[in-house]
This record gives C-alpha cells, sequence and structure tokens, in this order.
C-alpha cells in the first residue's frame, strides 16, 4: 500500500516510521491512538486520488489539521491520517471583493499575519492560533468576535473539499461541510470573507457581585455598538493587575469606549490574551467549553468559582473556556452533570470527534446519517466519530 | 531511560501553540519534527532523536502559554552521557576537539558529510 501511496504523493510526502506513527497518535487530549500511516498531499488532486484509492479498498481515513482539538476527532487507531500541513498557501486575493482563497492547512495565525499587509484580516479571530483554516471550517469554529459577527460559517463563501468516494467539490454548498468535522469530506481550499481591519474602543468593568456583572452584560449584549465582550474571574483578573473582582472586557465597533488609542488597545487586548497564560502556568491543565444559556450563566461561574474551576470567555455568547487542575480530573464527570442540569452542553466550540459524543442530539445524528449516505456512503472519513455508522 | 529533571512539561497539555513559530517545524512540516511532540515525549521521559532537531531558539517558550521549557540542550547532554548520540554530534566534537571546528579539516575542494535525522 505504501508504494501505491507514495506513487500518489511522493515517497517524501509518506510516512510509516515509528516516530511518525506516534507523533500523529495524539491531539490536545490524553487520548493516544495509533494510525498506520501518515500521508501529506500538496494538492487537492493529491488528496482525491488519496481518497479514491482508500475508498476502493474501504481503508479508514482520519482528517488532520494541526491536531489543536481537544475532542479527539483528528486521531484514529489504525487509519491512514491525511494531513493538511502541507497544503498551506494563500491561492488567490481579491481586495476589490473582499474575498480570498487559502489551502487547508494554513493557520489562522499566518493567514491574518499574510493580510495584514493589505489591511484586511479574516475576523473570526480564536484563542488557539495555531489551527488550520481547514479544522476552522470544519469545526465552524468561534471566537470572541463571533457575538457581532457571527462563527466561521458567515465568512466562507465556497469550498473545496473531496468526499469519502474520491469526488470533488467547489461549492456554495457549504452547510454539507462546514461544522461536519470532516465525515463528509476533506477541505482543501476555502473561499473567505475578509474585512478591513476594524477600529475599535475597549472598556473594562469590574465586579464585586455576580448578579451586577450579569446586569451590565444584560444591557451590554443588546447594544449594536458591542463587538465583544469578555469574561474574566476573579482570580485570573487578580493575575492580569486588576483587584480581586470580576472583570468584563467591552470592545465597541464606536469610539464610546474609554479606550480608544491605537498603542494602548494593542497592550490592552494583548493582556486579556494573556488571561490563558496566567491560567495555563499556575498550573491549570485540562480546557473544557462549556456552552450555557444566558440565564445559567450566574449559576456556572459560582459553580466554577465553588471548585476552583477557572473560567474566562465570551460572556455575550454564553461561550466559556473552564481550566481544572490535573488534581482535579475527577471534577470533569462532576462538572458534565452539571452542565446537564442546567441545560449547557460540551463540544460546541471544541467539536464532537470522540470525547462528545454523548452531547450529541438524535436530530443532529440523523443529520450526520443523512452526509455520510450522501458523501461517505462506505465510512472511510473519520469513521468513529460524533456517530455511529454501519 | 534518562532522568528528565525538566518537571514543568507535567503541565503541557499539547495545546500545539509552540509549534506555531518553531523554525524546524516551518521547514519540516511535520509533527514529529515540532516542540509539541518533543514535550510529548519529554513527559514520558523519553529521550528520542528528534531533540537533536532544535536550534534552541526559544520560540516555543515564547509562545507556550503554560510556559514550559523544553530544556532540549539538557536532554541531548543527558542523552550523550548515555551514549545515545547521533553521528553528526559524534563527529562535531571529534572535529572540535581535533580541528577547533565542527566541520573538520578546511582542505580546498573538501566534501562534508551531511546529516539528517
Ligand atoms: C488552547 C486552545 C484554544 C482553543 N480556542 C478555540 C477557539 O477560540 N475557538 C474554537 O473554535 N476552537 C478553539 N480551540 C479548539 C481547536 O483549536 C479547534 O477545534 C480548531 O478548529 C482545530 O483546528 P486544527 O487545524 O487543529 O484541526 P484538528 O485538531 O487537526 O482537527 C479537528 C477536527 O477537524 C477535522 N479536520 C481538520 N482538518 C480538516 C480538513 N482539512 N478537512 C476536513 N476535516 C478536517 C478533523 O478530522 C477533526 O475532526 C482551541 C483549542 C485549544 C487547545
Ligand atoms: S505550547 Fe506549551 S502546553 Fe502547548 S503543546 Fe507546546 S509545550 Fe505543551
Ligand atoms: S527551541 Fe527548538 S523546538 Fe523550540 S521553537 Fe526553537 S527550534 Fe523549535
Amino acid at each position: 500500500m505504501n508504494k501505491r501511496i507514495a506513487s500518489i504523493v511522493g515517497a517524501e510526502n509518506v510516512s510509516d516510521s515509528a516516530i511518525d506513527i506516534e507523533a500523529y497518535s495524539y491531539c490536545c487530549s490524553e487520548r493516544e491512538l495509533k494510525p498506520s500511516l501518515v500521508i501529506w498531499p500538496r494538492n487537492a488532486e493529491q488528496a482525491q486520488r488519496m481518497l479514491l484509492f482508500a475508498n476502493q479498498g474501504r481503508t479508514p481515513v482520519v482528517l488532520r489539521g494541526k491536531g489543536t482539538t481537544t475532542s479527539e476527532g483528528c486521531i484514529a487507531d489504525n487509519a491512514l491520517v491525511l494531513s493538511s500541513e502541507r497544503m498551506n498557501k494563500i491561492t488567490f486575493v481579491d481586495l476589490n471583493n473582499k474575498l480570498v482563497e487559502v489551502e487547508a492547512g494554513m493557520s489562522i495565525h499566518d493567514l491574518n499575519n499574510s493580510l495584514r499587509s493589505v489591511n484586511v484580516m479574516f475576523p473570526v479571530v480564536p484563542l488557539n492560533p495555531g489551527q488550520t483554516i481547514g479544522g476552522m471550517v470544519a469545526l465552524n469554529a468561534l471566537s470572541k468576535q463571533s457575538q457581532l459577527i457571527g462563527r466561521v460559517n458567515e465568512w466562507v463563501e465556497k469550498v473545496e473539499f473531496v468526499d469519502g468516494t474520491g469526488k470533488s467539490f467547489f461549492t456554495k454548498k457549504k452547510e454539507d461541510v462546514v461544522g461536519r468535522e470532516g465525515l463528509s469530506g476533506f477541505i482543501t481550499k476555502a473561499q473567505l470573507r475578509v474585512v478591513d481591519i476594524p477600529s475599535i474602543s475597549l472598556e473594562f468593568f469590574h465586579f464585586n457581585e455576580l448578579t451586577d456583572l450579569l446586569n451590565q452584560v444584560r444591557l451590554l449584549r443588546k447594544d449594536k455598538e458591542v463587538y465583544f465582550l469578555e469574561f474574566f474571574d476573579r482570580k485570573t483578573s487578580n493575575e492580569m493587575g486588576f483587584e480581586l473582582k470580576y472583570s468584563l472586557m467591552a470592545a465597541y465597533t464606536s469610539f464610546r469606549g474609554k479606550i480608544k488609542n491605537a498603542q494602548e488597545i494593542k497592550e490592552w487586548l494583548d493582556k486579556a490574551d494573556s488571561a490563558v497564560v496566567f491560567i495555563r502556568s499556575s498550573g491549570y491543565y485540562y480546557m473544557e467549553d462549556p456552552f450555557v444559556s444566558f440565564e445559567k450563566a450566574y449559576d456556572l461561574i459560582e459553580w466554577c468559582e465553588k471548585h476552583d474551576v477557572r473560567l474566562q470567555g465570551h460572556i455575550g455568547l454564553g461561550a466559556f473556556y473552564a481550566y481544572f487542575q490535573k488534581k482535579d480530573r475527577d471534577l470533569l464527570d462532576t462538572f458534565s452533570s452539571f452542565l446537564r442540569r442546567t441545560g449547557g452542553k460540551l463540544g460546541d466550540v471544541f467539536g464532537t470527534g470522540i470525547k462528545n459524543k454523548l452531547w450529541v442530539s438524535q436530530e443532529k445524528k440523523k443529520e450526520f446519517i443523512k452526509l455520510k449516505e450522501e458523501y461517505d456512503y462506505n465510512n472511510i472519513l473519520n469513521p468513529d466519530k460524533i456517530i455511529n455508522y454501519r | 531511560m534518562i532522568e528528565n529533571k525538566n518537571q514543568t512539561v507535567v503541565n503541557c497539555n499539547l495545546c500545539g501553540i509552540c509549534n506555531l513559530n518553531c523554525p524546524i517545524y516551518s521547514v519540516l512540516q511535520k509533527e514529529s519534527a515540532g516542540p509539541r511532540f518533543k514535550a510529548f515525549l519529554a513527559k514520558k521521559k523519553e529521550h528520542k532523536d528528534v531533540f537533536w532537531l532544535c536550534t534552541n531558539c526559544g520560540a516555543c517558550l515564547q509562545d507556550c502559554p503554560a510556559r514550559i521549557d523544553l530544556c532540549c540542550l539538557e536532554i541531548r547532554r543527558q542523552m550523550v552521557a548515555a551514549g545515545k548520540e547521533l553521528p553528526a554530534n559524534k563527529s562535531m566534537r571529534a572535529n572540535f576537539q581535533k580541528f577547533n571546528n565542527p566541520l573538520g579539516e578546511l582542505k580546498k575542494g573538501k566534501k562534508f558529510t551531511k546529516y539528517y535525522t
């Protein structure tokens, strides 16, 4: 098989060495699953020929970007890994229509770094700068900006992908592949809408009482000038240099916020981004992505505080990041039960993969089965993820 | 097995952010060449040849949210002490001792051996 695959992608783009197999056995979780072979196609045509070949032999294939997911979606035992890492070019820029075409393996960090020279950016900027455009499209990524501008799907014009039978598409029917975690196809390229780098202003609010914080958020959520709202728990705020109070960072699309100077704004945004550094470097290890309705935000914040779980996040959206210490591993199950009771969920941001399978509704499962029937009836793509099909 | 003194690596949760600006990962474009894989191995105290794939530039430490220092140099020192050395390193050390430079005797037209891990 190795020889045949080498004839498709070139010998330097396939490996079954013990070291590569081990390096593709993990993502950002504790589970390790060892693949049989790692393949780095260089272009869509190679990916297409690879999937045609895999489908002929009914060989399972796990799709992978940079492997930053926490939900075990990009690892599998005895499967071929199809990695987008070596497909990482911007292939087309149309500044008049604010469109770019980018290969799936480019990271959001590299994309926005390149676009900065022409004063535009892709506006959904997630916490982990390493994630690939393919991974972001596959998971319909969310970021703090999503409060105003929505998730990645709102910014994808067209997607190029290869399905589980080796058929290629370059389509506007993006809903069949965006947010589908690679169950319907391997994304090779995306046509994205970009924006001028926005001018914003900032303001920080600090509260002793949780109810006061939530009242402020209630007001700001309805405000059309609010770009995003970031919440920091008391300990994190304190480590960031504020008093031991709940903090709220509000970004406005107007100059209404007290912080208006571009350099100052950059420094404050960097400070907000450093929250994760304060949390992670003080020993918080596991990371979860609780999603709750606004009405339940009080319960979530209170629960986390009681159990010494750090919390930050996009409070206007109800999407948070919760950090647990290593010694508190057992607390993760208690946390899941708590979230179920509040009607919240896990995996809405970090994906379902294997780890969050229990959070998938019957309705969603039916949608995925339909997609499998249309695009991958032999179920070779990410076979044990989200649903148990065939 | 070599004892790894770098205790902070146990706090690595494999987020992968350190791969972002690693010059070795950028060139070789595969997970096994990047700092996250080194952290994965160091956590298990498995010191393999990939620890030689590092310029010691420190970009991974700078980017890491948990501020984990992979201590590649220290790991390499321990590997040498345990006799787990690559041919390239061996010949470089011998050249230093004999000729005061890493490449060996400098003669016009002399070809140098290329080493890859
Ligand atoms: C510290 C940290 C912060 C994070 N912050 C955010 C955040 O702010 N917002 C957010 O949305 N997520 C966040 N994540 C989660 C994660 O980074 C995202 O899920 C990301 O989109 C995964 O991208 P990736 O390239 O690493 O994909 P992988 O981890 O390699 O894969 C993720 C899933 O996508 C599929 N996939 C990958 N590439 C392709 C492709 N080309 N075609 C089809 N399917 C593919 C895989 O099969 C897998 O199911 C964070 C994770 C960490 C560790
Ligand atoms: S950035 Fe730090 S925590 Fe993340 S994988 Fe690298 S060493 Fe580990
Ligand atoms: S110190 Fe080594 S592993 Fe870290 S970024 Fe530099 S070359 Fe890569």
